[in-house]
């Protein structure tokens, strides 16, 4: 069974079209890319499929269920843009905790589950601080921990590696390379995309230019510079001269 | 409101101390100091002020939080205090204590401002054993499980979250308009204008983080369902200890008002 | 304009917690009206946040005066509306936990001084949110609200203080210098109302939502 099911999936605002026509099928497990110049929609897939935004046409099934805008779908979870937008608890511990109490888990379970999510992502030690006090990437870490600890089988990543240093940076794509879970990652950082991928999909003006394999794509320069993309470094012959 | 932006985070400092107060479970602590408290507040006699303070500084030491944290608790509305009742010896009372030409001390205009300054003095300190022996957190879950509505206590812990992160970026944004000119220490309309808009900008920020910050409580299940808060187990020692504050609230007011 | 706590005779200070709980219950009640209550929460206490920090800054007065506090009474009824009330009493009670600042037996005192400007200029621009893009009305609603969220809220606190003063006081005396200590506020309320004209404008131009109002046109 897929794990994401993406059918004629529309999105409008009154004036403009944001999303067209989007049809997707994702297995359980992969790892997929999403790259596109901005304001084309990458983020407001990702709203439409966690059931924040209501799509204006077509719909998304998760496990052959489909999501329903504005009901509670621990299944899948969002890693969002800005960590501080997501880490409104006054310290992480409450933070991470806040997801699986809500799932109406008993203080218990949901506690073992926040450890795990803590140890997961290495954070543990930071349990009792407060978000503001932390770095970026332990921010990031942490907003990763507090969706990871509703156990979802989906996870979307919004430009996780946005602001991140070299060390943070590294210890993410670890991260999610590793994750077993069904990845979609969102991002500009094309080596990272590259990185944790086996599959991408171009996003321009609304609609999947491209879905395939992500070497593939991105080493196609009339088609990475027809959609303001460039070819990742890695990905260019190096020619000593 | 004026907020103190640096010592924000001094309320959980003691927290971690061992004491009987810090072992009390949070919402009986709640209840027996807010009893003592309502029960200082309205003592209206001189004589039971020296009750009052020894009460008080009994309490304070058994709590173990450091004296000169108090010291500091108490500047403000210490000077607030003095600066509004340092004349009613001057003008209150018939009982005049002493005179030097014009100036009379009366009696009773002096046993109002000490009655006052001492019932401040016992209610900021008692407060500040309520709410310093435990970390900020946990002194609004015992509220919540007091009944304090829980609209208000979601909206305490997120106020609380992004104040320091509101706060810096304000500074912020003062400091980029001063890098491009702005000085705002003087009066003029364009002043006004400029720090409306720095001002409405900061709202503006604000409504829009609030925007995705409830997206991400939503997708992490905000308001799904009641969320049970098994946090407090009390012992026979917290009631006994909450039975103990309000037989004394109970003592004070019934002698005060009836001896 | 806070009151410590020990001023207040009981049945002021306690007077005083009885109506602001009925206000906050109140307010609660009407918030609880609304579709999704708790959608608000966030923007409610964003805003809290906002305005405890706009609060804390100065702003400049003509000569001989040099500077004061923004009261931000009127301003929290124009953009929170229902939940100003509530929002006022939790910037009050976060002041006295954290700040150790107010006090705990006159939060009810306290949150009647900002909460009943609030509510007024919250009431008062209701009346005129359908005719906010005509010409002036923005800036005469802003400066209304401005104006009188500090004027009433220093009448109140002034009579919380004088109507604390023991009885063998003259009353004249006393009802004269509540007036005096409130005339003696009024630069800073033009200032303010000068100050919220301007801010109420700048919304309705940049974010009208916040204010409750459709963009023009």
């Amino acid at each position: 069974m897929n794990a994401l099911t993406i059918t004629n999936l529309q999105f409008a605002y009154p004036e403009t079209k944001v999303l067209q026509n989007i049809n997707l099928m994702i297995e359980q497990g992969e790892h997929i890319g999403v790259i596109g110049p901005n304001g084309v929609g990458k983020t407001t897939l990702f709203h439409t499929i966690c059931g924040i935004l209501k799509p204006t046409g077509g719909g998304v099934e998760l496990f052959g269920q489909p999501i329903k805008t504005g009901q509670f779908h621990p299944e899948v979870g969002l890693v969002f843009q800005y960590p501080d937008d997501q880490l409104f608890s006054p310290s992480v511990w409450d933070d991470v905790l806040f997801g699986p109490l809500n799932m109406g888990l008993d203080r218990q379970q949901a506690e073992a589950q926040t450890e795990l999510a803590l140890q997961e992502t290495g954070m543990i030690q930071f349990k009792d601080r407060a978000p503001h006090h932390l770095s970026g990437g332990q921010k990031r870490m942490i907003a990763i921990a507090g969706v990871r600890a509703m156990q979802p089988k989906v996870v979307l990543y919004d430009e996780p590696s946005a602001n991140l240093d070299i060390r943070s940076r590294r210890q993410l794509i670890n991260f999610i390379k590793s994750s077993p879970e069904t990845v979609l990652v969102s991002s500009h950082d094309l080596e990272l995309i590259l990185e944790v991928s086996q599959r991408i999909i171009l996003i321009d003006d609304g609609q999947i230019i491209v879905d395939g394999n992500p070497a593939d794509i991105m080493s196609d320069d009339a088609l990475m510079e027809a959609h303001g993309l460039e070819r990742p470094h890695s990905l260019k012959p190096h020619v000593h001269t | 409101m004026a907020a103190g932006h640096s010592h924000g985070i001094e309320i959980d400092a003691f927290a971690g101390l061992d004491s009987p107060i810090h072992r009390w479970d949070g919402r009986f602590k709640i209840a027996g100091l807010l009893g003592l408290i309502v029960a200082f507040a309205s003592v209206q006699t001189i004589r039971s002020l020296p009750f009052l303070i020894l009460i008080t500084v009994t309490i304070y030491a058994l709590s173990h939080l450091p004296w000169h944290i108090l010291r500091h608790r108490l500047a403000i509305p210490g000077l607030v205090v003095s600066a509004l009742v340092i004349f009613l010896p001057f003008i209150s009372g018939e009982t005049v204590l002493f005179s030097a030409g014009p100036i009379q001390i009366r009696q009773e205009g002096l046993f109002l401002a000490l009655l006052i300054a001492g019932r401040l003095f016992c209610i900021v300190t008692l407060a500040f054993v309520m709410f310093g022996t435990d970390t900020f957190v946990r002194t609004i879950h015992a509220l919540r499980a007091l009944k304090f509505p829980d609209i208000m206590a979601d909206m305490v812990i997120l106020t609380y979250r992004y104040l320091f992160e509101i706060s810096a970026f304000f500074a912020q944004m003062q400091t980029a308009a001063r890098l491009r000119g702005f000085q705002g220490n003087t009066f003029s309309m364009s002043n006004i204008g400029t720090l409306a808009s720095l001002i409405g900008h900061l709202f503006i920020r604000s409504y829009e983080k609030s925007e995705r910050v409830y997206k991400a409580m939503v997708l992490r299940g905000y308001g799904y369902q009641a969320v049970r808060q098994d946090l407090f187990a009390a012992t026979r020692d917290d009631v006994l200890k909450t039975a103990v504050c309000l037989l004394i609230a109970i003592l004070l007011i019934a002698s005060d008002y009836l001896i | 304009m806070h009151i410590p706590d020990g001023i207040l005779p009981p049945l002021v200070w306690g007077g005083a917690t009885v109506v602001t709980g009925a206000i906050t219950a109140y307010s609660l009640h009407k918030i609880n009206q609304e579709e999704d209550p708790r959608a608000a929460v966030p923007k409610a206490a964003m805003m809290t946040a906002a305005f405890f920090v706009a609060s804390s800054i100065f702003f400049p007065l003509p000569p001989p005066m040099t500077s004061a506090h923004l009261i931000l009474a009127g301003t929290m009824g124009v953009i929170l509306g229902w939940y100003a009330f509530p929002s006022i009493l939790i910037g009050l009670i976060l002041q006295s936990i954290v700040f150790g600042h107010g006090g705990i037996t006159t939060l009810g005192a306290n949150a009647l001084i900002m909460g009943i400007p609030a509510l007024l200029s919250f009431a008062l621009f209701q009346t005129t949110k359908k005719r906010i893009h005509q010409d002036r009305i923005p800036h005469i609603v802003g400066f209304l609200s401005g104006f009188l969220g500090v004027v009433v809220a220093a009448c109140i606190f002034y009579l919380f203080i004088i109507g604390t003063l023991p009885a063998d006081i003259d009353r004249t005396a006393e009802i004269n210098a509540t007036i005096l200590l409130c005339l003696s506020h009024l630069p800073v309320a033009i200032a303010e109302g000068i100050f919220t004209a301007y801010l109420v404008n700048y919304l309705r131009q940049t974010r009208p939502a916040l204010i409750g109002v459709q963009l023009e046109g």
